[in-house]
């Protein structure tokens, strides 16, 4: 028996919560990288939507928006308005559906409604990240206990590794041993990315912080006192709302210059909000009018060290007001951080193959991380390719993609896991899963090409990113399958 | 063969068992203590919460101010999962566990001295 060390038990500390919580953190840092170009995907996916550069909204726009919000409204939606960025240059009138934003688009020219395929798009990934679809109470706190896994795991790695940190940036051993290369790329990736990494899951578990660390009295959150009994609220009457165009300009100044980012209508009231992508501070400063007539009824600026810093922390993790090079390189980090996470579960089970690979336990671990770091892959590619093969006029289409999704993703789970358990060769789940990812992400460009062509002319940086990187990984996903075939032979 | 066994020696085989106690494997050992050291870590973490708000609010205008919760966020959110390293790695004669318990301890005193 080993004698217990501080480093050995960091390294099992490490490997073993690494590898449970990793199962979910590669979903969440996969989804969470893909929602840095949120808004892009949901224009991929939104084909019908012309190209407007710098469209300004028009006074008609504005009004015509205003009237609707106000319909939605009056028929018990609470819905508000997005104005245009530079990242989406429509006007948009959202609601909360239980999981994302989804609403009408306008036209900011003439304020007419465009006959957009519904789509879950850019932001279901978003959604994914942060609740793992599993609501605001159980999911985000589900993410937050997975973030604080995966701050413990790189800090008992830290320790594993304080020695060699500098080392380990120059060292990548592909001819070597398969599971030395395997740890080269490992540390690699972790060593290079470690401040992305534990900034990323600091900020993200500090964002919603109040759902694993109460600031109440635990004693308090079990126990349920009979709610007072609460008067029916008279409903009030939405006022009609003015011209929003000096609105903006007042709110604009009162802001400080900032741009504006949405317009929340209360029924005596409406809100104009700062824009997410005026700074790095993510703040929630407005301006109050009154209504009907529009007069200012106050500002909001929230100032002070510990908002400002909260601020930062919370800009710094959504990401908002970065512009395209940077969001590119929040992109490569979170591709590579997820890879030192993905390469640290391969690693976990190579050590363990030779000693417990005849175990279903093994079995099954090995087939479930199959499902997380070859399915997960292929059922986003099979996202997309529902979002150009379902008919666009479909109604509930945009929750049909989502079915596509868990659907094809359950398949590649049941399909590890069969292959893992029921065969002889343990590879052969990775490989196939490989050479699904391959054909998906190779034939997304040809897909995208056929489908929609006019869109490709308009949209042409978004669509050659998107299908540029899917072509990518189905390039990488063949290769690396090959190499797997070469190794069985 | 057991028969012939049996006649030639005209007893009961002695049949080998390993009586004793066999101690615990250290992945049990370690994911108990994996266990004990969160709990731990995370009521301290609790308490640090607690505490930062009301001591801030303390010496700002008396009320709980959403900036003193902030800030005890931003502590405790930070110290946990060195908490968790700490009590799990220092495990010698439960050096970690005593330290994290006493920091307990502090916060849960300033808890029922602060207002």
């Amino acid at each position: 028996m080993t004698r217990e060390t501080l480093r050995t038990r960091m390294g099992w500390l490490h490997a073993w919560v690494g590898f449970v919580c990793g199962l979910a953190l590669v979903c969440i840092f996969t989804t969470g990288t893909l929602a840095v170009f949120d808004t892009e995907i949901t224009r991929w996916m939104q084909p019908e939507i012309p190209a407007l550069a710098n469209a300004q909204p028009t006074d008609i726009a504005l009004d015509r928006a205003s009237r609707m919000v106000r319909d939605q409204q009056a028929r018990g939606m609470p819905a508000f308005l997005v104005l245009p960025s530079a990242r989406s240059s429509v006007l948009e009138i959202l609601h909360y559906d239980g999981h994302e934003f989804v609403g009408d688009i306008l036209d900011p020219r003439t304020g007419a409604t465009i006959p957009a395929r519904a789509t879950a798009g850019g932001k279901f990934f978003y959604d994914f990240h942060y609740s793992l679809r599993g609501g605001g109470v159980i999911g985000v706190g589900l993410v937050n206990v997975l973030g604080t896994g995966l701050l413990v795991a790189v800090g008992a790695g830290i320790v594993i590794h304080l020695r060699a940190l500098l080392p380990d940036l120059v060292m990548l051993r592909l001819s070597v041993s398969r599971i030395r290369s395997w740890l080269d790329a490992h540390l690699l990736a972790g060593v290079l990315f470690l401040p992305f990494t534990v900034m990323m899951g600091y900020t993200g578990v500090l964002v919603h912080a109040d759902r694993i660390l109460p600031a109440t009295p635990l004693a308090t959150i079990f126990r349920h006192d009979a709610a007072p009994a609460r008067l029916p609220a008279s409903p009030l009457a939405l006022s009609p709302v003015p011209p929003l165009r000096p609105l903006l300009e007042t709110a604009r100044l009162r802001l400080g210059g900032r741009d504006c980012g949405f317009i929340l209508f209360s029924p005596d009231r409406l809100g104009i909000f700062a824009s997410d992508a005026s700074g790095p501070f993510m703040t929630r400063d407005h301006v109050d009018f009154g209504l009907p007539d529009g007069r200012v009824l106050g500002t909001t600026v929230t100032r002070g060290p510990v908002a400002t810093t909260l601020q930062l922390m919370h800009g710094l993790h959504y990401a908002r007001f970065l512009p395209l090079s940077l969001r590119w390189l929040y992109f490569v980090s979170g591709l590579c951080s997820t890879a030192a996470i993905a390469s640290g579960m391969v690693l976990f089970l190579m050590k363990r193959r030779r000693k417990s690979g005849h175990r279903a336990a093994f079995r099954i671990a090995e087939g479930l991380c199959i499902a997380t770091i070859t399915g997960l892959p292929v059922g986003i590619l099979s996202f997309l390719w529902g979002n150009r093969l379902l008919p666009a006029t479909l109604t509930g289409r945009e929750m049909l993609e989502i079915d596509v999704f868990f659907f094809i993703w359950a398949v590649c789970g049941l399909h590890g896991i069969i292959r893992s358990c029921c065969t002889t060769s343990p590879l052969s789940g990775w490989r196939e899963q490989l050479v699904a990812t391959a054909a998906l992400g190779c034939g997304l460009p040809l897909l995208d090409a056929v489908g929609d062509a006019t869109a490709w002319r308009q949209w042409s940086g978004i669509h050659a990113g998107i299908d540029g990187m899917g072509a990518l990984f189905g390039v990488v996903a063949a290769c690396v399958a090959r190499r797997m075939k070469d190794r069985a032979a | 063969m057991r028969r012939i066994y049996f006649s030639i020696c005209n007893r009961r085989p002695q049949l080998t068992r390993d009586r004793a106690k066999r101690p615990p494997t250290p992945a049990i050992g370690r994911v108990r203590a994996l266990a004990i050291s969160c709990l731990l870590s995370y009521l301290v973490a609790h308490l640090l919460v607690m505490d930062i708000g009301r001591m801030v609010a303390r010496h700002g205008n008396g009320a709980l101010s959403p900036d003193a919760t902030q800030l005890g966020y931003m502590i405790a959110i930070g110290c946990l999962p060195l908490l968790i390293l700490a009590c799990f790695g220092m495990w010698v004669r439960y050096r970690g566990i005593i330290a994290v318990g006493i920091l307990g301890a502090i916060a849960a005193l300033a808890g029922t001295v602060l207002p």
